[in-house]
């Protein structure tokens, strides 16, 4: 009954996803200049839950995390690689797999220049139908700061649903902040799939 | 609230406190509460709404008892049992699901036998518990979910000024299938109107 199984096959290695104009790919240390580019950016971290990068270190560190749970079959980081540039523009994440591996958390981050031109609609999608295709879940959920409209629109581009709010639910940046709930239905996800906004 | 308060589990739930209402005692769950737990455990009216799977045998109730006295015993954040002062009986239990002092938020949850519905007395349980998390766990966030059908609960944390923060679809594995979880929460900068009656 347990979806656990199959959750684990697929991320065995973490398999790349391209897509029209991206690859999502296993992260390296190599990328840690791409990354520290725009994790120190405070207009990119400023409603996001993790801290801004102080130096070339915090990307390192965050790195060897990452790579490290890639040997282990539970890491479910890809970076986002701009197939023009060739660079690591943004992270995009399976952060945790709950409800007996059938539901998933996703959550991302991409490069001030890259945003407004639909490239994080396009590496959800992309996520969110590897999910359901490969990783067998039946929920994908997400949340956002409430103020973090950018984001949420991306959500709602690829079809997910504004379930409800979560007062003072993370901590972004010393703060308690209000955020809001998406979620997506495997059921769904075909019929709502890459809606144009 | 901006600021992060430190609070250690073991000093709060290191003796396990016990809590007094007009109607109940909240002490901790004993050895010879197996029987009456049993009763309403393996009760599927019961049962169907809470987290856990309904009981097969007095070893189901006797397997939560031993986990819980354990977490007594290692100052664990653990479940209150609720014995109605009146009738000497053990009716129920109540705790906190999870509690994340990062975010001083938690999760209460809660079950009580049937013949004891409809007197409101969970809602002096969770009125009692309520005030143990601003006061004693410094809580800023206290947050419920419930199933759509479970009316009787609703009105429980209603009556108790949690508000409704959204319905989350197909959230849960509950004896098998998927159910939706209705998400509630009360904040402490609300304490004046939980207080009303």
């Amino acid at each position: 009954m347990s979806n656990t199984g199959t959750v684990r096959e697929a991320l065995h290695d973490l398999p790349q996803i391209p897509t029209e104009r991206l690859l999502l790919r296993r992260l390296r240390l190599d990328d840690a200049e791409d990354l520290f580019a725009y994790a120190s950016d405070p207009k990119v971290t400023a409603t996001l839950v993790w801290e801004t990068h102080l130096s070339i270190d915090d990307s390192v560190a965050f790195l060897q995390q990452v790579i490290a749970s890639y040997a282990e079959d539970a890491g479910a980081v890809w970076g986002i690689e701009d197939n023009e540039s060739g660079r690591i523009i943004g992270t995009i994440s399976f952060n945790t797999i709950r409800g007996e591996g059938y539901i998933g958390d996703v959550g991302y981050a991409l490069a001030r220049p890259y945003w407004g031109r639909g490239l994080m609609t396009e590496a959800l999608a992309a996520v969110l139908d590897y999910g359901f295709r490969h990783m067998g879940l039946h929920r994908i959920e997400a949340t956002c700061r409430d103020t973090n409209v950018g984001s949420y629109r991306v959500m709602e581009k690829c079809g997910m649903l504004h379930e409800g709010t979560l007062r003072d639910g993370r901590y972004v940046k010393g703060r308690l902040e209000t955020f809001r709930i998406y979620a997506s239905l495997r059921r769904e996800f075909g019929r709502t799939n890459r809606r144009q906004g | 609230m901006d600021a992060r308060i430190d609070v250690k589990v073991e000093d709060v739930f290191g003796p396990f406190p016990e809590l007094r209402t007009a109607r109940l005692r909240l002490r901790r769950v004993a050895r010879e509460d197996a029987e009456p737990l049993y009763a309403y455990g393996s009760d599927p009216e019961v049962s169907r709404f809470v987290g856990w799977d309904t009981y097969q045998s007095i070893a189901d109730a006797e397997a939560y008892i031993e986990a819980t006295i354990a977490k007594y015993d290692n100052r664990n954040m653990a479940d209150w049992a609720i014995e109605h002062v009146e009738d000497g009986v053990f009716i129920g239990t109540v705790g906190f699901v999870w509690w994340q002092t990062a975010v001083a938020a938690a999760e209460i949850g809660y079950v009580m036998a049937k013949p004891y519905w409809g007197r409101g007395l969970m809602t002096e349980v969770v009125r009692e518990v309520m005030k143990f998390g601003w006061d004693r766990m410094l809580l800023n966030r206290i947050q419920a979910q419930v199933q759509p059908e479970n009316a009787g609960s609703q009105r429980v944390l209603e009556k108790c000024g949690f508000l409704y923060e959204g319905r989350q679809r197909e959230r849960a594995r509950s004896e098998g299938r998927f159910v939706d979880l209705l998400l509630y929460a009360a904040l402490r900068s609300e304490r004046a109107m939980q207080t009303e009656v």
